[in-house]
């Protein structure tokens, strides 16, 4: 096995596990201020792709307005969602609450499936990509849409960062998610974080769907898978941290690229099964405990 | 908390079910099908409400000792033709081996991650069997006659709610509810509190398979859907419209939901069927999360 074929997989790896990473940090931020694990998630993703597809085939917009108008109307559509579930389920003040509310987005979540299921009558939509064709790096092929990709994700990754560190918003989301009573005493309102870190999160989750349903096609049950990976990256990288989705949607990005080389029918169960084991033997992730949040 | 009289009446809410199926098994034909349905998918209910709601531990994936439990059914009885009532018992434990074993370990989880790390653990068995036994899964002829399959399903029924409605009034149910109240509180009572969640872990995953086992027997097929997430949302869907924490509620819902699985798909179709499904459950979630064990309180039974 030539080094240079290997690193090219690797390279492709890096490529999936940007765009993924995105979904991730997305879970991370939502469990950061709620205290919960988006069971919609995948959904979001799902969504993103069905919006990208109605705004551009069906209503004709260019790919990149429809890309731009499919984010924007997830992350309204994430807020409004806050807005739907009962205000004592908005804050998970205990365990049982995030049950509940992990319960009551799963319900939204199968809802928004068979929706979907009824509309398309379960076929795979043709999502179009943001340009076409591919370039060939020793045997591994790269198309134009996943470079792309995993471009805009690195730059929304940054800017994401920057958001958090340095906006006044982004600090109250960080305060927020670190210490909710302090938040809360200093003037930051709680339901109001919520929704906007929700919102934040399901856009991009959005945004990977938009960026990876063009390679992959959406159809009404792609969101399940999604929200698996998403995660698995999550609980890998470790809780509550931006870099720690990043280094976490790498890690899983490479290994499914290595992996589907060796094994390609069963890559995605072995590596779910070995990061599984992981969890299991390290639940605070491979980087420890973050202790600071964001 | 729960007192006797609370368990009388939780007693005629089988009794009267019980009678139901015995009428349904008179009156013969398509009903007796769906009669087992419920069978299956009451006691696939129980067992996660069981779970759920008297140690705290959420699964959304529990179709895994479901699935299991069906899966190793077709194996033993469908592929290897074993006995087949030897077979329903042996895989109902293989089920609680795999889905116990399993979901302890993911006891040390924060709890929030605990119910999704079960949906990734679903959806390993999904795709596997999906890759190993294709989409028909394992179908085999009839391995028992028509009336010992329903008096199998009968008797599953009530062996299930009984061991239920006994755990939940007894003393270790009071120790699981406590432990779901407050882990800390528990603990500091004295209670083993990750000996009494492994246990609701085994007991769980064995009437989980009861049901997938059950389920197979009667309908002759496993294939991989059996691990899918809407599998694993019908016991949770049961449970909210019945009442969670309480077993004669989740029974009632049960047969709610399987009375409408029998004419919905016929009027509309399974996609809109199953939207009505959680749009409901989210409502009643949303509007109504006592469900119908509220109604059935109010009419004077104490479920």
């Amino acid at each position: 096995m030539p080094t240079a074929f290997i690193f090219s997989l690797a390279l492709s790896g890096l490529e999936y596990g940007l765009i993924l990473g995105l979904m991730a940090a997305g879970l991370s931020l939502i469990y950061g201020v709620m205290g919960n694990v988006n069971t919609a998630h995948g959904t979001f993703y799902m969504l993103g792709g069905f919006l990208l597809f109605l705004f551009s085939v069906a209503l004709g917009l260019p790919v990149p307005a429809a890309i731009a108008v499919a984010v924007i109307a997830s992350f309204a559509l994430g807020m409004a969602v806050i807005f739907v579930l009962p205000a004592n389920l908005r804050i998970a003040a205990s365990a049982d609450d995030a049950n509940l509310i992990m319960i009551a987005m799963l319900m939204l979540a199968i809802a928004v499936e068979y929706l979907l299921d009824m509309l398309t009558g379960g076929t795979t939509l043709p999502v179009p990509s943001l340009a076409v064709g591919a370039i060939a790096i020793s045997h591994v092929a790269f198309t134009y849409q996943g470079i792309i990709a995993a471009v805009i994700s690195a730059a929304v990754y940054a800017a994401l960062a920057a958001f958090l560190r340095c906006s006044r918003i982004g600090k109250a989301i960080r305060a927020y998610a670190q210490n909710r009573e302090l938040a809360e005493a200093l003037g930051v309102e709680g339901s109001r974080v919520v929704a906007l870190a929700f919102g934040i999160g399901v856009a991009l989750a959005a945004l990977s769907g938009v960026l990876l349903t063009p390679i992959y096609g959406v159809n009404s049950s792609s969101g399940w898978d999604m929200l698996v990976i998403a995660f698995v990256i999550v609980t890998l990288g470790g809780l509550g941290s931006l870099y720690g989705s990043l280094m976490g949607g790498v890690i899983y990005g490479i290994g499914y690229s290595l992996l589907s080389y060796y094994v390609p029918n069963y890559t995605y169960i072995i590596l779910l099964a070995a990061i599984y084991v992981i969890i299991i033997l390290k639940p605070t992730g491979i980087m420890g405990e973050i202790v600071e949040k964001f | 908390m729960r007192n006797s009289e609370g368990a009388r009446d939780e007693l005629m809410v089988v009794a009267a079910l019980v009678a139901l199926g015995i009428a349904a098994f008179a009156v013969g034909g398509y009903i007796t099908y769906i009669m087992m349905y419920f069978f299956a998918y009451s006691v696939f209910a129980l067992s996660w409400d069981l779970l759920y709601s008297y140690s705290g531990q959420l699964s959304l994936g529990h179709a895994l000792p479901f699935g299991v439990g069906a899966f190793a059914f077709a194996l033993l009885a469908g592929a290897l033709r074993l006995n087949p009532l030897a077979s329903f018992a042996a895989a109902s434990l293989v089920a609680a081996l795999a889905g116990g074993s399993l979901g302890t370990t993911t006891l040390r989880l924060r709890p929030a991650y605990q119910g999704v790390a079960l949906l990734v653990l679903s959806q390993v068995f999904y795709w596997f069997t999906l890759y190993r036994f294709g989409d028909e899964g394992i179908s085999f002829p009839q391995v028992l006659g028509p009336r010992y399959v329903y008096a199998t399903g009968m008797a599953t029924f009530v062996v299930a709610s009984l061991m239920v409605i006994w755990i939940t009034n007894s003393n270790v149910g009071l120790r699981l509810a406590a432990i779901k109240d407050d882990n800390a509180a528990a603990m500091a009572i004295g209670i083993d509190v990750a000996r009494y969640k492994i246990l609701a872990q085994f007991l769980s995953a064995f009437m989980a398979g009861l049901g997938g086992s059950f389920y197979v027997l009667f309908t002759m097929d496993a294939n991989y859907s059996v691990f899918s997430i809407t599998n694993s949302f019908f016991p949770i869907a049961i449970s909210v419209l019945g009442g969670m924490g309480s077993p004669g509620g989740v029974l009632i819902g049960g047969l709610l939901l399987t009375a409408l699985t029998t004419f919905l798909p016929a009027v509309t179709s399974l996609a809109v069927t199953y939207l009505i499904y959680a749009a409901t459950v989210f409502l009643v979630l949303r509007f109504y999360p006592r469900g119908l064990r509220n109604l059935l309180n109010r009419a004077g039974v104490k479920v």
